[in-house]
């Protein structure tokens, strides 16, 4: 626990490599489901390509933003931000740099290290599409990871290669940490040729040599999972694939995923996005309300979506 | 089948071990046709696996629905046996003197406090039937070949001989033809 026995907040992150699913509109609107809860929650927009959390809470960007604390020394909890919304706060992302590669490496440490002493109850972490090693170890420190997708074949392909990635860096960070740092180096330059499939085979044949290993390493993977939401459901039979999604990656790449709901196209509140205050208009839309609160409850309880209304 | 196997073939066909029959046999139809089909969620990593192993899944799939509907189907029979319909009652109740027609076979079945929705649920004769064949309502009947086989069941339930109440109630069906 450490921290002086405080309770550790729990973090939510959402990533992933298709632009355009809504993976920004997707955690804002859980962070408001989580205030609305009661739970006290920071949003931080940590998307280095296109930070606008702010704007969807008309918050105006600056004085104070996650730029202050990567590069004035400014601690992260200075950086907070209120909403008009009771137990929201936000971070503002780095509206005023340019930061082609993501987060650095000294910056995750540094980052992960403030993030964990904010004292809220949940912590959401909006990464953005960047798929930089350090971006992708600070998702896979989440005690929840997200992926947002849209039901249409390119974001399906895109969210599998994510997935694969993703798990082949945890193995590697694992083998690294039992000081088989040398097998995962090969293993990693070979991530083309070596498909998912083989990440079993390559546990098995450490265990002659390293049987403890093998078996921590084993239990850790098995402890894997993503949480899916599937975002801009336009019919029915839309949300069946978030079921097709959860069997084939249980099925065909051995990982574990959650399928925790979906959320309808409204476009009415596409409409009102430009509006000046984009999140109010969300509470007038039973869709998203409905959708969002239902994916996010699943969420705090960790448990798959089990049908529901269908959208009309 | 053992506690083990059993979770295993919930956990193939994804569904919770409690589960409705309903709820299993939807489950295996939408893996079956995923696993099966050309899809925009399979098509991306078709190739993630060899072909044998693809048939695997689809072997997996087929193999834990068999063995859930053999064990649904059992257990369907025995509560229907335990919880709807009764043994039949032993009742030695001498043939009536004017032999057996639909409203003697009706007092005899109350007198022995038996429901028409249980023997309709254990003869698998429908309901509607039973209660014409007490009524004699010979048009909402069907046809003589079935209605013979129908009364020869409702007969055995009562404990009654077959036989000898087919030819009673037939014969009185015959007449009202003529």
């Amino acid at each position: 626990m450490g921290n002086n026995g405080k309770k550790r907040c729990t973090i939510w992150a959402v990533a992933g490599g298709k632009g355009g699913t809504g993976k920004t509109f997707v955690i804002n609107n859980i962070a408001i489901q989580l205030a609305a809860r009661n739970l006290k929650t920071i949003l931080v927009d940590a998307d280095f390509g296109g930070p606008n959390v702010h704007t969807y809470f008309g918050v105006k960007p600056g004085p104070r933003s996650l730029t202050d604390f990567f590069e004035k020394n400014v601690p992260l909890k200075e950086v907070v931000t209120p909403t008009a919304l009771d137990h929201l706060h936000i971070i503002p992302g780095n509206v005023n740099c340019f930061a082609s590669e993501g987060m650095k490496h000294t910056q995750k440490s540094k980052f992960l290290r403030h993030v964990r002493t904010l004292e809220s109850d949940y912590v959401l972490l909006d990464l953005g599409g960047g798929v930089g090693v350090n971006t992708i170890d600070t998702f896979l420190v989440a005690d929840k990871m997200i992926l947002v997708l849209a039901p249409e074949s390119t974001a399906i392909e895109n969210l599998y290669h994510f997935i694969k990635n993703i798990y082949f860096r945890k193995l590697k960070t694992l083998l690294g940490l039992h000081g088989l740092r040398h097998i995962a180096h090969e293993k990693w330059k070979e991530r083309q040729t070596n498909r998912v499939q083989d990440i079993r085979g390559l546990i098995e044949s450490l265990r002659e040599q390293e049987p403890e290993a093998c078996l921590l390493i084993t239990e850790e993977l098995a402890r894997f999972r993503v949480y899916l939401v599937l975002n801009q459901v336009r019919n029915e039979k839309q949300i069946s694939i978030g079921f097709s999604l959860r069997s084939i990656c249980a099925k065909y790449l051995g990982i574990e995923t959650e399928f925790v709901g979906y959320v309808e196209h409204d476009a009415m509140f596409w409409q009102n996005i430009n509006l000046e205050h984009p999140y109010v208009h969300f509470w007038k839309s039973p869709r998203l309300t409905d959708g969002i609160g239902r994916l996010t409850d699943n969420l705090i309880e960790g448990r798959q979506f089990r049908g529901g209304r269908v959208p009309a | 089948m053992n506690r083990e196997d059993f979770a295993e073939h919930f956990r193939t066909l994804e569904v919770d071990p409690n589960s409705t029959f309903q709820e299993i046999r939807r489950a295996y139809h939408h893996l079956r046709e995923l696993f099966s089909k050309n899809s925009i969620v399979l098509n991306p990593v078709k190739d993630e696996l060899d072909p044998e192993f693809q048939e695997d899944i689809i072997l997996q799939i087929d193999h834990a629905y068999k063995e859930l509907c053999f064990y649904f189907n059992e257990k369907e029979i025995e509560d229907a046996r335990q919880t709807v319909a009764p043994e039949p009652v032993q009742m030695s109740v001498p043939p009536p003197a004017d032999g057996y027609s639909g409203p003697v076979l009706r007092q005899l079945r109350e007198r022995a406090d038996i429901r028409l929705s249980d023997i309709a649920l254990a003869t698998r004769i429908r309901l509607e039937y039973l209660e014409n064949i007490e009524k004699e309502s010979y048009d909402g009947l069907p046809p003589a070949v079935f209605l013979r086989g129908y009364v020869a069941s409702y007969a055995a339930y009562l404990s009654l001989d077959p036989v000898q109440v087919t030819r009673d109630f037939m014969n009185r069906y015959e007449k009202s033809r003529r």
